[in-house]
């Protein structure tokens, strides 16, 4: 029984943080149509704000907000130098233009940060872990999936509640028909950006937390199960992204678990190809969005 | 150049070679031909004077062969579909992984592969043999990753694709006892020389041409320009799919075992994310729809790898193996990828093709008019002359669109040689009627039967090829294909015969005055001229009957009778049912038998046009009640609407 509930609380903490990801993901294809193959830079980016700031004696806090604010920069301004001179163009060719700044920001990490994974030093409450009625739980896993859900809330009710986050909304459903309602284009790109670093940034947090070092590509791995689990959730839709998120979590748990120890190498493999076959029954997802009306 | 093919086709069957030389009498496959010529020979003139630059050039030029042969094969699917892969790289290490178990000397095997099953620790086959193999291989893999990759779209499955990449490395990596984990393979015998690599490239890029031009390749490129049309137009997306992808995994799969054969050791990291990149900027930078561009793109990118490479590394490598650590090649390619999506997104040919044709006109200042050979006694299918009476019928149709009744108990009948009229103010029903004739939604009452068969539930494609040919209210033309395929696109989809389907394309186009704009990209036509091309390219599908979805919006009035004019011929030379949806009251009149009105979802009214004008429900429905139009009638002194737009 304990057993049961370190699995679900290992599957909800690790679908969590895919959520984040594919929640990040989601929110700029929403509105530009094209997934960001940069996404996963803006994590290993906070990673290494996360390490200097720690590193240069800041105390825990200041140093996430510092790195948080630092992906949320720097998203903005690869949408500011990136994507703007694109607007207008198609989806194809912005995730093209994504991809190639993905390749040239891989380099630029490693040549300025090196190849090899630099230890984390992070705060005991971050790395301990709690006994609850015999139940083991990380504490890693459990803030992960406070702040999940503590964030999942929060941008509900900023979409849902704000100006900012309607006008948000709006565009996500029709971005011709908002443009003409008078939303601001450039403030929606850079809030669509603003957020989708904001999310890759706590989502890298609780990875690093989880994982207790950063590298040059530990953006990678995640952010392809996120890729394939925004897919899974249904393309444009963000409770399909989060859907996707929390199944590919479940999904690697359970993995985990039945899968020999010979054969736990080719579990992140197995994954894919499980989350790829099951696009075979649902191609268009779990929660898809609307479609456009033939006309 | 027909007598080289001729001599080519000696060695085939009779059958064979007459298939052969019908196709030749196509106008696309002759051109096919001739831009493959041009290419392989700019190929051979720019890269046969290398070889003699000594071993470490020729092997550049054996790198860069086989990836002009990747990126063309990447072209296969990408080119054609439209759907990025980023992922094909993966069956170029299946290839090179097979090829080095198959060919490696079983000594070498056995010294880094112990644990290696008998029958691949004892293989040491032949170059011909092997690479059979790895085609066979590449096709079965092919298949099976392709059944469920062809059902996603854009943006899911270019990622779907990624994530194959991603788990073919995982596999390299992990099933150490066969691929040596990231150790990687060494001791691969160099059993290909230049001839064989040239072989092999100029085969995949006749292979690519010839598909471009084929059934499938046409189709599929139907369906990259406008989905909705293109199973409207009989095609079956999701097949066609299917056959470039595995087809383009077949070629990469041989392309990643000659590899294997010239560097004669790898690591799973070889064919990752390094590769891939290299290989999407080659197909970018030429331009993603255009083989040609394929080749220009890997011969300009080989070029700038190879000169800033000695400046990143301090060293001279070969080919297209990027260093371990890498830096300026790969902030390189970013650059050049950024750069033409800025300028040129479409890349540097966009999708025109070099041809024998137009290296002609460049070097004899004087244009050499293209034959243009119209059949004009083509007779029309049979079909029609002997047309049988047909119905289409719907049953107490409705269908729900999240609880709101956008149909709701429609019964209409058309018969064959009839031409009946659909109206009603906007938002009744009318283009939702024709998308449940026609299987683009799916009605959640009711019965929809064509001469007694019910076809609700079959897919678009094979309603088009039973005999429901549309057009759309917003224009869907194949924009990036000429006027030409548009219409041989549907008629080879139809079923008609591979020979012969473009003078039957022709006469097609002769009636609706297209002829001459045959050559001509569709989406380059004049408004009125892209409405007529649309009702062509349904004809072109022999149908049955012909949906009209506001054929006149748009046009002006000279147009308008123009329309008019050719429904009217079209029910006289094909004799056909017409069900029109128009706005323009004027058009109905004039060539409806029956006019059926539609008002929120509901058939309120039909008959002859005459009765249905003075149906009080029918004014009703478009003027508004009695009340409202008699104070309407005080105001503007009772105007007459004879005409009512939309």
């Amino acid at each position: 029984m304990e057993l049961i509930i370190q699995y679900i609380i290992n599957a909800l903490s690790l679908g969590g943080v895919y959520a984040l990801i594919a929640l990040g993901l989601a929110i700029v294809f929403s509105i530009f149509g094209f997934i960001n193959f940069a996404h996963g830079e803006l994590l290993t980016l906070f990673g290494y704000s996360l390490f200097y700031a720690l590193g240069a004696g800041m105390p825990f806090p200041l140093a996430v907000a510092v790195s948080l604010i630092a992906c949320m920069a720097a998203a903005v301004a690869m949408e500011r130098v990136a994507f703007r001179p694109l607007r207008g163009a198609n989806p194809m060719t912005l995730l093209v233009s994504s991809f190639a700044i993905s390749g040239a920001l891989q380099v630029i990490f490693q040549i300025a940060f090196g190849t090899m994974p630099k230890p984390l030093i992070l705060p005991n409450f971050l790395t301990g872990a709690f006994n609850i009625g015999g139940v083991y739980i990380g504490a890693p896993q459990l803030i992960s999936i406070v702040t999940v859900a503590i964030l999942a809330l929060a941008l509900n009710l900023f979409l849902n509640k704000t100006k900012f986050g309607l006008s948000l909304v709006a565009s996500a459903q029709d971005f011709d028909v908002a443009k003409l309602m008078g939303i601001r284009v450039n403030a929606v790109y850079a809030l669509a950006f603003a957020i989708s670093g904001f999310l890759a940034g706590v989502a890298a947090l609780l990875w690093v937390s989880m994982r207790g070092s950063v590298a040059p590509d530990m953006g990678f791995n995640p952010l392809v199960k996120a890729f394939v689990a925004t897919i899974v959730g249904g393309m444009g839709s963000l409770t399909g992204a989060v859907a996707g998120g929390f199944f590919l979590g479940i999904l690697e748990v359970a993995l985990q678990i039945v899968l020999p120890a010979d054969y736990l190498i080719f579990r992140d493999a197995l994954i894919l190809a499980i989350l790829i076959g099951f696009l075979l029954f649902r191609p268009r997802g779990l929660l898809p969005a609307a479609a456009m009306p033939v006309k | 150049m027909n007598d080289a093919k001729a001599v080519n086709a000696e060695g085939l069957s009779s059958a064979g070679r007459g298939k052969l030389a019908s196709m030749f009498g196509e106008a696309r496959f002759r051109r096919a031909a001739g831009s493959t010529l041009v290419l392989c020979g700019l190929i051979l003139i720019l890269t046969t004077p290398l070889t003699f630059l000594g071993p470490s050039v020729e092997r550049l030029v054996l790198l860069t062969l086989i990836n002009v042969m990747a990126v063309v094969g990447f072209n296969i699917y990408t080119g054609n579909s439209g759907i990025l892969t980023v992922g094909h790289v993966g069956f170029f290490a299946v290839g090179a992984y097979t090829t080095a178990l198959l060919t490696t000397p079983p000594d070498l095997k056995a010294e880094y592969l112990r644990h290696l099953p008998t029958f691949l620790a004892n293989a040491e086959i032949g170059l011909p043999g092997s690479l059979l193999i790895v085609a066979a291989v590449s096709l079965v893999l092919g298949i099976l990753t392709g059944l469920p990759l062809s059902r996603l779209r854009e943006t899911s499955a270019i990622v779907a694709t990624f994530g194959l990449l991603v788990i073919v490395n995982y596999v390299l990596k992990g099933a150490t006892n066969i691929t040596n984990g990231t150790k990687g393979i060494y001791g691969i015998p160099e059993l290909v020389n230049l001839p064989v690599v040239y072989g092999l490239a100029f085969l995949t890029i006749a292979v690519a041409f010839a598909f471009k031009v084929s059934r499938w390749g046409l189709q599929l490129r139907a369906f990259q320009d406008n989905e909705v049309a293109a199973t409207s137009s009989g095609i079956d997306p999701n097949r066609r799919l299917l056959e470039a992808w595995t087809l383009s995994a077949v070629v990469l799969g041989v392309c990643g075992a000659l590899f294997a054969h010239v560097i004669g050791a790898f690591q799973p990291h070889d064919f990752y994310l390094t590769l891939t990149f290299a290989l999407i900027a080659m197909l970018v930078v030429g331009g993603k729809r255009s083989i040609s561009g394929a080749v220009a793109g890997t011969f300009i990118i080989t070029v700038l790898v190879e000169i800033v490479k000695p400046i990143e590394s301090g060293r001279e490598i070969a080919g297209i193996d990027l260093p371990a650590i890498w830096g300026l090649t790969q902030i390189l390619l970013s650059l050049m990828i950024l750069l033409v999506m800025y300028k040129r997104p479409e890349g540097i040919m966009g999708s025109r093709e070099l041809t024998l044709h137009g290296l002609m006109s460049k070097f004899s200042s004087r244009p050499t008019p293209r034959s243009t050979s119209a059949a004009a006694n083509v007779i029309l299918p049979s079909r029609y002359a002997e047309a049988q009476k047909a119905t289409l019928e719907t049953n107490s149709l409705g269908i729900e669109f999240g609880g709101v009744r956008a149909l709701n108990d429609v019964s209409i009948r058309v018969e064959t040689g009839k031409i009946v009229g659909l109206i009603g103010p906007n938002g009744a029903g009318k283009t939702t009627l024709i998308n449940n004739l026609t299987g683009v939604h799916q009605p959640t009452h009711g019965e929809v039967t064509l001469s007694g068969q019910k076809i609700v539930g079959w897919p678009s494609s094979k309603i088009a090829c039973a005999g429901l040919g549309r057009t759309f209210q917003n224009i869907r033309l194949f924009t990036d294909m000429t006027v030409l395929e548009n219409v041989v696109t549907a008629a080879l989809a139809r079923g008609h015969a591979s020979t012969g389907v473009e003078a039957y394309a022709l006469t097609l186009l002769q009636q609706f005055e297209l002829a001459e704009l045959a050559e001509h990209k569709s989406s380059s036509l004049p408004y009125g001229a892209q409405r007529r091309l649309e009702i062509a390219r349904a004809l072109a599908l022999e149908p049955r009957f012909l949906l009209l979805d506001e054929p006149a919006a748009g046009m002006n009035p000279k147009e308008t009778e123009s329309l008019i004019e050719a429904i009217l011929a079209i029910r006289k030379a094909f004799s056909i049912g017409i069900l029109i949806v128009e706005h323009d009251l004027h058009l109905i009149m004039r060539v409806c038998d029956e006019v059926l009105v539609l008002n929120k979802g509901e058939l309120i009214a039909s008959g002859s046009a005459d009765k249905v004008q003075n149906d009080p429900k029918v004014i009703e429905a478009y003027l508004g009640s009695q009340e409202v139009r008699a104070s309407r009638r005080k105001k503007t002194g009772g105007a007459n609407h004879q005409h009512t737009h939309g």
